[in-house]
């Protein structure tokens, strides 16, 4: 666990987490089905997690799971069909909650793409003073900053200030972005595959300056990638995600030592390790991950289970605490927001739950 | 060694299947000669699989595009290319395209690219075998539903007739590598093609190129980033940084005792199972621009041990078992 430091922009004290969310639903409408039917890509669907402040859960699935929607819906990038977000206690997105001004100040994002992400046109110096301008400071103090920020990311500012984004490499590129995200000083960055274009060399500096900036800046993240490792580097808690829901979450420790859901064993038996005495044999999983457009009812992940019946194909499961015999819904929303931070281990499975009909209900 | 009788297109000679010797590419570009792979020389037995390990703008890419004489007008290549006893960089346009596919096809990291979108699957490969094999249109579809069944697409009979938007990640990469193992190339090879993918897809590719590989007796030279993909698949690997192979050897003996401090860096800033929070050992800076390589080793500005003997010339590759060579001074205690 990272704990940070009280922070004097806490609103409702250390315990309240830094955001919640409830049942948040995003689907995108898409040509096909039937003749006044429309088809629905389920990007997010029933996802609810909260996250504590200092901490950084780590979200992994496959392409078409939904994380990057997530992400950006959990910024109010995207509006929500449905579900409930709190940010530090206060509603988003509703006319008595934060402000978008004060949500954009208090919450940032980094993308993957770190050359679309900034303006060509815009010298590194001018892109970080934006944000700050934009929010009221005089260019001066904005420019000051944005030369603190420079040093900060680790690069010079009397050398690259001055720079445009095509002079940079990839890597000092990402750090730029990084720089901008903390122009505000914001409690939360979401960071949406933030080292995945970088080369190996290059993703190492980048991670020892997150975990570095993370620690002095008492920063809570929601760290996205589809690299198992670099999750488990990362993270307090992972979240797996498969076509828009939750299929498992909790300590990043007990996920990678004890993953309980069919679908997390397969992708981290699908790790390669870097050794050829240790070669896979047979690939864990068969398939593709299918597509999210109007999934059929029951388990998502059915379809390339090893441990499918008939209950799957029909009943959706719920996310349910893991081990907890008696079957009931797993109360970790309510949990975690007594708790600072919530390490229930929970699962979306059949056979995670003893009341369902599955042959092995209870003993996985 | 190589099932040989398998390979019915093209006679093989006993010597290696590729022999690459002084393969200088350098790119003219505003007037400027940028020097982009740089007296690279390395051969390569039929049936075996060599790696080409390196970050963005290594050489990687080119240098196996080099080998199929893939690059454009503004590439000079200069050195010696020989596959299966064929000159390549002497070839005539015509000679060359009748080798593409038979003697040596090649993968990409994006399938969509390789694919024309307006026709099928069935329809692309079935042109191949007819151009190539000169097989009528009944045959060339029959043999193009046996190649999916070999790249193990389900439902082979009915995917021949899918476009290529139509297919997943996974299956649009499966029906690339049986495009091009169409005319039964003794050369594959594979720029990143697991890339890309999922996780849970990747591993599924790279099993069945390394199971076609071995029943169909073909050597594969396979372009990456990733050492633990190379750790998977190699049998031999080459480490490349600013257009050189700076170490050379068998895959285990590479991984488990890498000499050169390049190898030594990015293994150890590998996240891997490293703890959770735990500082990174990454290597300092970044890799040289190709246009001012200094003289020395190239790598010399990011090494932790560098002195002046480094920049003095070009390290000589030791040995450090018959097999195992670095380009460092250091590769062999002195």
């Amino acid at each position: 666990m990272s704990l940070a430091a009280a922070d004097s922009r806490d609103r409702g004290g250390r315990a309240q987490p830094m955001l919640i969310a409830r049942a948040l639903k995003k689907y995108f409408p898409v040509r096909g089905g039937g003749f006044l039917t429309r088809s629905h890509l389920h990007a997010v669907d029933d996802v609810s997690f909260s996250l504590g402040k200092g901490e950084t859960i780590g979200i992994v699935g496959e392409s078409g799971c939904g994380k990057s929607t997530l992400a950006r819906v959990v910024l109010n990038l995207i509006h929500r069909d449905a579900g409930e977000l709190i940010f530090d206690g206060e509603a988003v997105g509703t006319s008595d909650g934060i402000t978008l001004r004060d949500l954009r100040k208090s919450a940032q994002m980094v993308f993957q793409d770190s050359h679309a992400s900034l303006n060509p046109r815009l010298s590194i110096e001018d892109t970080l003073a934006f944000g700050p301008m934009a929010h009221g400071a005089k260019r001066r103090e904005a420019v000051a900053r944005a030369l603190h920020l420079l040093n900060l990311v680790g690069l010079d500012p009397r050398r690259y200030a001055v720079c445009y984004p095509h002079e940079l490499s990839g890597g000092q590129r990402q750090r730029v972005n990084i720089a901008r995200a903390l122009s505000l000083e914001p409690r939360l960055v979401v960071m949406d595959e933030p080292v995945s274009a970088l080369d190996k060399s290059v993703e190492a500096q980048v991670l020892n300056l997150l975990i570095d900036l993370r620690q002095r800046l008492s920063l809570t993240y929601l760290f996205i990638s589809h690299d198992l490792n670099v999750v488990r580097f990362i993270s307090d808690r992972v979240m797996v995600m498969y076509l828009g829901r939750v299929v498992e979450i909790g300590a990043a420790d007990t996920i990678f030592r004890r993953a309980a859901h069919p679908y997390t064993q397969g992708l981290l038996a699908s790790r390669l390790a870097m050794d050829p005495d240790k070669r896979i044999a047979a690939p864990p999983l068969s398939g593709d991950p299918p597509s999210p457009i109007d999934p059929a009812p029951g388990c998502r992940f059915a379809g390339r289970c090893p441990f499918v019946e008939e209950v799957c194909r029909v009943v959706t499961p719920e996310l349910v605490r893991h081990g907890d015999k008696t079957g009931g819904k797993a109360d970790h929303l309510a949990h975690s927001e007594r708790a600072h931070s919530d390490m229930t281990h929970s699962v979306a499975c059949h056979m995670a739950d003893a009341a369902s009909s599955h042959s092995r209900a209870g003993n996985a | 060694m190589a099932a040989t009788q398998t390979l019915s297109r093209v006679d093989l000679p006993a010597a290696p299947l590729v022999d690459v010797e002084n393969l200088n590419v350098t790119f003219r570009r505003d007037g400027r000669a940028i020097p982009v792979v740089r007296d690279l020389s390395f051969s390569l037995d039929a049936g075996k699989v060599l790696c080409i390990i390196g970050e963005s703008g290594s050489g990687k890419s080119v240098t196996l595009r080099a080998v199929m004489r893939l690059l454009g007008k503004s590439a000079r290549l200069d050195g010696r290319v020989n596959l299966a006893g064929h000159d390549m960089l002497a070839l005539s346009e015509r000679k060359l395209s009748e080798l593409r596919g038979a003697l040596v096809a090649m993968i990409f990291q994006e399938p969509m690219t390789a694919f024309d979108p307006v026709y099928t699957i069935g329809q692309q490969i079935g042109e191949t075998l007819r151009r190539h094999n000169g097989m009528g249109g009944r045959a060339a579809r029959a043999r193009a539903k046996e190649l999916l069944d070999l790249v193990q697409i389900p439902r082979a009979a009915s995917r021949i007739d899918a476009y290529p938007h139509e297919l997943s990640g996974g299956l649009r990469q499966r029906a690339m590598i049986a495009l091009a193992l169409s005319c039964r190339p003794a050369l594959l090879l594979a720029d990143e093609p697991t890339t890309a993918l999922d996780a849970t897809v990747q591993i599924q590719i790279l099993l069945l190129l390394r199971s076609l590989q071995r029943e169909l007796g073909m050597a594969m030279i396979f372009v990456t980033h990733d050492l633990s993909v190379a750790a998977e698949i190699a049998d031999d690997v080459a480490v490349m940084y600013a257009g050189r192979f700076v170490e050379t050897g068998p895959v285990t003996d590479l991984l488990h005792r890498p000499r050169h401090p390049y190898t030594v860096g990015m293994m150890a800033s590998s996240v891997g199972d490293k703890p959770p929070g735990a500082h990174l050992d990454a290597i300092p800076g970044q890799p040289p621009d190709p246009e001012s390589i200094l003289p020395g080793c190239s790598f010399a500005q990011r090494c932790a041990q560098v002195s002046d003997a480094c920049l003095a010339g070009l390290p000589p590759a030791l040995w450090i078992t018959p097999e195992h060579a670095a380009r460092c001074i250091r590769a062999v205690p002195s």
